[in-house]
């Protein structure tokens, strides 16, 4: 506490943004607890069946991170050695899918097997769409890690070992925390994902969750089923949370020009040929976007198909304006105070699945009576920001932790309150606050396991028109759709990786960015 | 004044500083020199308000700055810092970091910013921002800053270190007729005895945690104190 300082208002703000994250899980909690008599608790243990399920998901998930890391670390090197702005421009289009949501993957893909009279369907080939799905994130998260080594501590290297050597035993290292919390995250989501395996005929953990709540219609049920999954991603997000907490400051900025150097040729081809994986993502969905419209003599989106486009938009636009300050909020409360309560509230909206944030927030707009919620976007809108505020949170604390604290203090000394946010905070990370705003735009725009659970009847939100065509059948009007939808993702994704250098550079500048006559 | 009894704080585990006793008039010049890793940075972090003590007390001009785990505000507290590095904000230009403080206190913004400004030798480089700065005219700015909060104290935590001799004689001049001619306290840590040495006034040594007489230096080298403050 600080005499002096009106702090009434910051607080009653947090408790409300932790509040609407913990909502619908507090809802399911007390449920189970009024209900315990009635209700079976075993289910919360998976039993045989559930168990194999979640350590195959389980399984499938550690696979599609760890072959995704065995390609981005190789690649991520290889492109940051490019120099210039050929290097800038080749980064940013291997980084650009990584909003792409993983169905149209998954329709691009489909597309490329079936044209080569191969397989859709099976563990190897879900496998592989998944990976190439969760690739970029992790190529991101290695050249965001790549971004915060020193070249000066590279060079030093450089001087006693060869570039592999050097790579390997000192780059390496420096870049682990983000590699660290990139690939956590990356098992997160996949743990999460159920859209991607369901089109090609796969059963996982989190479509087990729910199924189970579209069966049983039982939300106490439905949280007992999702126990497990729910443990294991909070094992994940808090791993990921400490690699962030870990980032070392960007203390220099610059090339390490390793491209001067020869190098073991084997290592080169690796790295090459990562590249070339890396870059498979963008250039097959370009490609499955492309063979869609050309294929079925696609006819323009309908209007239907602009209303459905329109409407995401919207709840897209409202859900980012809402969960971006929100998570401003949390985040510097975090970093100010590191709360352990506050920290619990990340972590439960990261690790909460969807299916599940779903069944709660129907069940706490029943509770409460919100038959507005039911007829608008209301539901949805709820439901999107119980996930979107604890990720902006993370991403926010990151970039709040790694700026420099010293013209923060400076300010303090002669200022406090808003006027501090205002003037000083916002110059500091705006470039992190506008990439958390695209991301969550990108990510809420084609959301489709809630909007499964959540949209009022005759709504039809993008994600859920496209799944949909791709699941049952396409259909040439939706081919335009997902072109569009294509391009949006990319140029979001681009954007972020932009804003990302962006806040490096201002990070870098704030610390030793003088001596510039 | 600004009165410091049993001063005690560390980081996990680790005393820095240790039942640390400290008296600053207005008006005096105190120079508190130790090594790197001395407590330096943490002593002047803790009269600012930047961080909350582990035990102790802190009175500036009468008023206890803490109790418990509540604090008063570090812009409650009539002090400005210098920082070690120029801590500049790197979207605004020179005029408008005077600007900034300026306005919290309560003196005409405008007139006050112009005077500085015109004291300070800042006047041809108002329009610029933080990256088009040598790194001596953005020390300049950090102390041309510290002067516009118009506080009773100033802490200077190495403002000069990493400058070549020019640029802190420039400095030093800065500091003389513009901080101390104000009747203002100022508190100056440096680990550059030659630093301590050109600022005059009176001298603490910072070592283990407390404040000590310094030892006083011959020509040649070589200590001109008893061997129990020698030791230290």
């Amino acid at each position: 506490m600080i005499f002096g300082q009106t702090r009434f208002p910051a607080i009653v703000a947090t408790i409300v943004v932790a509040g609407l994250v913990c909502a619908p899980l507090l809802v399911l909690c007390m449920e189970l607890l009024w209900t315990a008599d009635s209700i079976n608790l075993g289910k919360a243990w998976p039993g045989t069946r559930g168990g194999l399920l979640l350590f195959e998901s389980f399984f499938f998930s550690l696979c599609v991170t760890i072959l995704g890391l065995m390609v981005a670390i190789p690649a991520a090197s290889l492109l940051m050695d490019v120099t210039g702005y050929s290097g800038q421009l080749l980064r940013l289009l291997a980084i650009a899918p990584v909003t792409v949501p993983p169905f149209l993957h998954a329709m691009a893909w489909q597309r490329l097997l079936e044209s080569i009279g191969a397989s859709t369907q099976g563990f190897a080939v879900t496998f592989a769409v998944e990976a190439a799905a969760r690739l970029p994130l992790l190529l991101a998260a290695v050249l965001i890690g790549l971004h915060f080594v020193d070249p000066r501590a590279r060079n030093a290297a450089l001087i006693y070992a060869g570039r592999a050597r050097t790579f390997f035993s000192i780059t390496l290292p420096q870049a682990r925390p983000a590699i660290i919390a990139g690939a956590c995250m990356t098992m997160v989501f996949s743990l999460n994902e159920y859209g991607l395996p369901a089109l090609f005929q796969r059963h996982t953990y989190a479509l087990e969750i729910f199924a189970e709540y579209s069966v049983s219609g039982s939300s106490v049920d439905t949280l007992l089923v999702a126990l497990p999954l729910v443990l294991l991603s909070i094992l994940f997000a808090v791993i990921a949370i400490r690699a962030l907490s870990s980032l070392p400051s960007p203390v220099a900025i610059g090339s390490s020009g390793q491209t001067l150097l020869a190098g073991p040729w084997l290592y080169d081809l690796l790295r090459t040929l990562a590249v070339a994986v890396a870059f498979s993502p963008l250039l097959v969905l370009l490609w499955g976007a492309v063979a869609l419209i050309t294929g079925s003599g696609a006819a323009p989106i309908s209007m239907t198909g602009f209303a459905a486009m329109a409407d995401s938009a919207a709840i897209a636009l409202a859900a980012t304006i809402m969960a971006v300050p929100c998570a401003w909020l949390l985040a510097e409360n975090l970093h100010r105070h590191r709360l352990p309560v506050l920290w619990l509230v990340v972590l439960i909206g990261i690790a909460l699945p969807a299916s599940l944030s779903g069944a709660g927030s129907i069940r706490l707009w029943s509770w409460i009576g919100g038959e507005l919620m039911y007829k608008g976007w209301g539901l949805p809108l709820a439901g999107m920001l119980v996930g979107l505020i604890p990720l902006a949170t993370l991403l926010l604390y990151a970039v709040i932790r790694n700026s420099d604290h010293l013209p923060w203090d400076a300010a303090r000394v002669y200022h406090s309150g808003p006027i501090l946010w205002w003037k000083i905070r916002l110059f500091q990370i705006w470039p992190g606050v506008i990439g958390a705003f695209f991301l969550l735009f990108a990510l809420s725009l084609p959301e489709l396991e809630l909007s499964l659970l959540l949209s009022p009847p005759g709504f039809s939100a993008v994600g859920i028109r496209i799944f949909n065509y791709l699941h049952y059948g396409a259909h040439e009007q939706v081919a335009y759709l997902i072109l569009l939808l294509l391009l949006v993702s990319l140029l979001l994704g681009g954007t972020i990786y932009q804003m990302i250098r962006y806040q490096v550079r201002l990070d870098y500048r704030e610390r030793e960015g003088y001596n510039k006559p | 004044m600004i009165k410091v009894q049993s001063l005690s704080h560390g980081f996990s585990g680790q005393p820095v500083l240790d039942q640390l006793d400290l008296d600053l008039e207005p008006g005096e010049k105190l120079v508190i020199s130790g090594k790197s890793g001395a407590g330096k940075t943490t002593l002047i972090r803790l009269l600012a308000g930047l961080e909350l003590p582990d035990s102790g007390s802190i009175e500036i001009d009468d008023i206890s700055m803490h109790s418990g785990s509540a604090m008063v505000a570090p812009h409650q507290r009539s002090i400005s810092v210098v920082f070690q590095r120029p801590a500049l904000w790197q979207h605004m230009k020179v005029s408008a970091h005077l600007e900034f403080v300026a306005s919290g206190t309560g003196q005409k913004k405008e007139s006050t910013v112009r005077e500085i400004l015109q004291a300070t030798g800042l006047e041809s480089l108002k329009d610029r921002r933080p990256h088009q700065l040598s790194e001596g005219q953005a020390r300049r700015v950090a102390i041309a800053r510290a002067i516009a909060a118009q506080a009773n104290y100033m802490l200077m935590d190495e403002p000069l270190v990493n400058l070549d001799q020019e640029a802190k004689s420039d400095l030093f001049e800065l500091i003389e007729s513009h901080i101390v001619a104000t009747g203002m306290g100022l508190l100056f840590v440096t680990h550059d005895e030659t630093e301590a040495e050109l600022l005059g006034g009176s001298r603490l040594w910072l070592r283990q945690g407390r404040l000590w007489p310094t030892p006083a230096v011959g020509r040649a080298g070589e200590s001109i104190v008893g061997p129990a403050v020698a030791s230290l």
